[in-house]
């Protein structure tokens, strides 16, 4: 840039005022008078070589519930030990490389390895171990080569639980402007469910196993330039389930399993620079692919159904900051689903009072547009006023509603009367309309026609949020926030009716000196909601009420004792509750409440070697009056009452060493 | 709120503050408009130092938050995209001008106590993260409520959480409290323990989708993780097809599974045909319809089934 035309520039700011924002991007720099050739940096002190650091834990669990397994990563009582560290190599030829390692020998543990040299290549490596716990069930029924045994005398315990385990690999060149990519990941799980079946002698639920996978694959290209970008990518998903359809010993093929399924995708993305204005394109192809072999029997006409569906996906967006103050966003999406599987009549072991003993199977295809336009205006460095309006609308080819309209519209006012302290004001309306509500185009089952399905119903909400946040010392920072939000079914008659959800949030933290920090907070939440039913296909004969409640709590404090010892002490409590009533007729205990105590020291032996002693603690308790024993139900086999009750220990010791 | 409210917390607030002086600078009187234009001012004229960063330390070397820089991908010197292969300290915090004669002149100074607008901070980062995973920041819910790109990310630091999946959802959580309490409801995706990241689904930075999320719809995220639901069923339940959040709450539940309510309530806001689905349970836990399982005894295959005679998800 010339220096005519940057006194120009200066000139043209004066004059305006500053309408034009500041853009201070390395890109608009004024380098006329710079030689950075001559820039030495002997002041710097980079880092070389390898750094971090390494540790080992052991510990000792101390529980008699799989479910504490989900925090404290092992699920049996016992010793443990797990392995963790970060490590890193840097040299003077651009080269990068790290290796993190996150509890390895837990349930829950990560790793990941990188390397990369600026500018030429980037390679990666993550593994990952997820558990979840559930508990463990009773079953006179289990699994053995796909079929479900049942027992008159012996009981089994099987333990719901899910393990993922996920491996992935990506590399990225870089080569001047473009960039290529290939990332591949493999997750395998496995592990136990509860499922259901109906079987002659009544309905049966079950632990029912898996054994699956799924492969990712994404690579492409990119290419960029000053004021563009541009990435055409491909991204794959195979699922594969290593579970066949299950079996009674008196009935082969009960229970379809999941069906292996593809999906493919292509997409590419846009973007280009207008001075201030950006403008973003997306387009995508996809298409998912199922062809697994169905079951046969009498009444199915088809071998395999070759399932398959096309998604197209679209968007543009734009973005323009219209002067220093003001920015004006608008975008476009759209998103259709066509689902080309074949439609054929299968026999239905339940007679229908419409189509008898068939059905014809209903390729769902469904399309959504959606235009938004959202600003913001800053009035002052104390007065900003955002917005946003919102049409959505959606087309199906299978449900009651044809057609929905949605529209949203909010403002948020945010006032900033000091640098530390920031209000926020937020108001919200939308509506849902859209064709009409046709019950009979529903062939079976007939559904009742004053029902109107939620997600499909007419509705009015209405909304509002404060949020407060306010640094008054450096050393004390407060933060509350706020939130209501009441939906209005208003031509719902049977079905959700009405709801409203009110909740708030309030943090402190305080570092009342430069060895100590302590914070609080508290969360509540209540959502109340109203609906009706019809048991006689009449108008509705009966009301329920559903009252949620939640609390969260916590406090927590970390105090440097020395240089060498610090300690901390960490505390929350957690607390869900419904409470349904039909008719008056209040349902019994739902709920849960969670107690998580952990306490801490760290001790530095010297400047490498350190030390952590923890300890946690963790009381659950949960309860559903729903959940009964195996046999408590005449005509119903559950898997026992899968509530918890439990206390949990966790004493750990762990040992890390720096490197130099 | 009142106006009496208004002013109290107003008065205390300033109360507050001015009892904890903080180290002066000559341009802290000025307004932020006024800063604004006297950095654009600076920028403009481009009087940038002589020796780069040597410059700077002379008097910023004692900073160990300046030095630590040089841990971090932007400190590195061998790199071509690096502020430190080019204009160093002043590629980010502008010419130096006058600065350091006597420290009249402001800098280009980040963080919340910088008065200079989101905007024109942010327009440092942008200078060189234009492209890529930053594509849609311009369009983004976080770039039009004026988010600082340093109020998540950390650029003197060897580490920034918010890039370590392990300790973004920390980063994420400063603002978004809700969502923070939600992760101890009674049924969570496992983000307590940082099993998962607020990233798994999200981009902070905006995309094309609601919600900032990282595939196209609702149900492309939710079949990430979740691909045995993914489809297409021979036999398809129309909601399940339509958005996984029309049942499921992703952020966390008072119910088991996600669920927005429990069963028979949740299925009988959708379904009430010939007294089968809509039957008073004025008791849970007395029969097969309102006990176990309740609907999911029968209808175990609720996300589709590919069973000939599976077209009510019993098998």
């Amino acid at each position: 840039m010339s220096m005519k035309l940057n006194l120009i520039t200066l000139a043209l700011l004066a004059a305006s005022g500053q309408v034009i924002a500041a853009d201070f991007g390395v890109a608009q720099a004024n380098l006329a008078n710079v030689a950075t050739e001559n820039y030495q940096c002997q002041r710097c002190d980079t880092t070389k070589g390898l750094a971090g650091e390494f540790g080992a834990a052991i510990g000792w669990n101390d529980s008699d519930d799989i479910r504490s397994g989900n925090h404290f990563g092992k699920d049996d009582a016992g010793w443990l030990g797990a392995v963790s560290g970060e490590l890193t190599y840097r040299n003077d030829g651009g080269y990068h490389a790290a290796i993190t390692a996150h509890d390895l020998g837990l349930d829950n543990s990560a790793a990941s390895l990188l390397a990369e040299k600026a500018g030429v290549y980037r390679f990666s490596a993550d593994y990952q171990l997820l558990t979840h716990y559930q508990q463990r069930g009773n079953s006179p029924i289990w699994y053995s080569n796909d079929v479900l045994q049942p027992s008159e005398t012996a009981m089994r315990s099987p333990e719901l639980f899910i393990e993922r385990e996920k491996v992935g690999a990506g590399l990225t060149l870089f080569l001047g402007d473009y960039q290529a990519f290939v990332q591949f990941a493999h997750q395998s799980r496995i592990g136990n469910k509860a499922a259901s079946l109906i079987a002659a002698n009544g309905v049966i639920n079950f632990a029912q196993p898996i054994d699956d996978s799924t492969d990712t694959l994404a690579a492409g290209l990119t290419a960029d330039g000053t004021n563009w970008f541009s990435r055409l990518q491909y991204n794959g998903s195979f699922f594969r389930n290593n579970i066949n359809n299950l079996s009674l010993p008196y009935r082969e093929d009960i229970y379809a399993a999941t069906p292996d399924n593809d999906a493919h995708q292509v997409l590419l993305d846009g973007q280009y620079l207008f001075g201030r204005t950006v403008v973003n394109s997306h387009i995508a192809a996809g298409r998912l692919i199922q062809d697994a072999d169905l079951i046969a029997m009498d009444g199915n006409p088809l071998q395999n159904w070759n399932g398959e569906v096309e998604t197209r996906d679209a968007r543009l967006n734009f973005s323009s900051l219209i002067n220093a103050r003001w920015r004006v966003n608008g975008s476009f999406t759209y998103s259709d689903r066509d689902n080309q599987g074949a439609v054929a009549d299968f026999a239905q072991l339940e007679w229908d009072n419409a189509n008898g003993a068939f059905r014809a199977n209903v390729p769902l295809d469904i399309s959504r547009e959606t235009f938004a336009l959202q600003s913001n205006y800053r009035f002052s460095s104390q007065w900003r006023l955002s917005g946003k309006y919102q049409h959505k609308r959606t087309e199906r080819n299978y449900l009651e509603r044809e057609q929905n309209n949605e529209d949203q519209l909010w403002a948020r006012l945010n006032i900033k009367p000091l640098t530390s302290m920031t209000f926020g004001i937020k108001a919200l309306y939308e509506t849902r309309d859209g064709s009409q509500y046709d019950a009979s185009r529903i062939l079976s089952p007939d559904e009742n026609p004053l029902l109107r399905k939620y997600y499909l119903a007419d509705r009015e909400r209405y909304g509002a949020e404060l949020s407060f946040n306010h640094v008054p010392l450096s050393w004390l920072s407060v933060d509350i926030t706020a939130a209501y939000a009441k939906d209005d079914y208003q031509h719902t008659d049977i079905g959700l009716s009405a709801s409203e959800d009110y909740r708030y949030s309030a943090n402190i933290g305080l570092n009342p000196s430069d060895a100590m920090h302590l914070y609080a907070m508290a969360s509540q939440q209540w959502i109340n909601s109203d609906m009706a039913g019809s048991s006689n296909f009449s108008v509705a004969n009966w009301f329920g009420s559903t009252e949620d409640r939640f609390i969260n709590l916590g406090i927590g404090a970390s105090y440097r004792w020395s240089p060498a010892l610090s300690l901390g002490a960490d505390y929350q409590f957690a607390n869900s509750e419904s409470n349904t009533a039909i008719d008056r007729n209040d349902y019994g205990d739902y709920y849960d409440y969670e107690h998580s105590l952990e306490l801490y020291s760290r001790y530095a032996v010297s400047e490498r070697l350190g030390l952590k002693l923890s300890y946690r603690y963790e009381r659950y308790y949960d309860t559903d009056d729903a959940q009964v024993a195996v046999d408590a139900i005449s005509g119903l086999t559950t898997l026992g009452k899968l509530d918890h009750n439990y206390n949990a220990h966790l004493l750990m010791l762990s040992v890390s060493y720096k490197l130099p | 709120m009142s106006r009496f409210v208004y002013i109290a917390i107003l008065g205390i607030g300033g109360f507050l503050s001015s009892i904890y002086p903080v180290i002066a600078t000559p341009w802290d009187d000025l307004s932020s408009e006024q800063l604004e234009q006297q950095l654009q001012t600076k920028f403009t004229e481009g009087n940038y130092s002589s020796k780069g960063a040597d410059t700077c330390l002379m008097c910023h070397k004692k900073d160990a938050k300046v030095m630590a820089l040089f841990d971090s991908v932007h400190g590195s010197l061998n790199s071509s995209k690096s502020p430190m292969a080019g204009l160093q300290c002043e590629a980010c915090h502008g010419p130096l001008g006058q600065h350091n004669r006597g420290g009249k002149e402001p800098m280009i100074d980040f963080g919340h106590d910088s008065k200079l607008s989101a905007e024109s901070q942010n327009s440092v980062c942008l200078g060189c993260h234009q492209q890529g995973k930053t594509q849609d920041w311009h369009s983004s819910m976080h770039n039009l409520e004026q988010v600082k790109c340093v109020a998540c990310h950390q650029i003197h630091s060897a580490e920034d959480p918010a890039l370590n999946p392990r300790k973004v959802n920390t980063v994420c959580s400063e603002c978004h409290r809700q969502q923070q309490a939600d992760m101890h409801k009674r049924s969570a995706h496992p983000l307590l323990d940082n099993q998962m990241s607020c990233i798994n689904c999200h981009n902070p930075h905006g995309s094309s989708s609601p919600n900032a999320l990282t595939q196209a719809t609702a149900n492309d995220t939710c079949f990430q993780c979740h691909a045995d639901k993914r489809g297409p069923f021979l036999w398809e339940h129309a909601p399940v097809t339509e958005d996984c959040s029309i049942c499921h709450d992703a952020h966390g539940s008072v119910n088991e599974h996600l669920l927005k309510q429990k069963a028979p309530q949740l299925c009988q806001q959708c379904h009430v045909d010939d007294g089968h689905a809509s039957r008073v349970v004025a008791e849970p836990g007395v029969d097969a319809f309102g006990g176990g399982r309740s609907c999911l005894n029968c209808h175990s295959q609720i996300h589709g089934s590919n069973h000939p005679a599976g077209s009510n998800f019993s098998r």
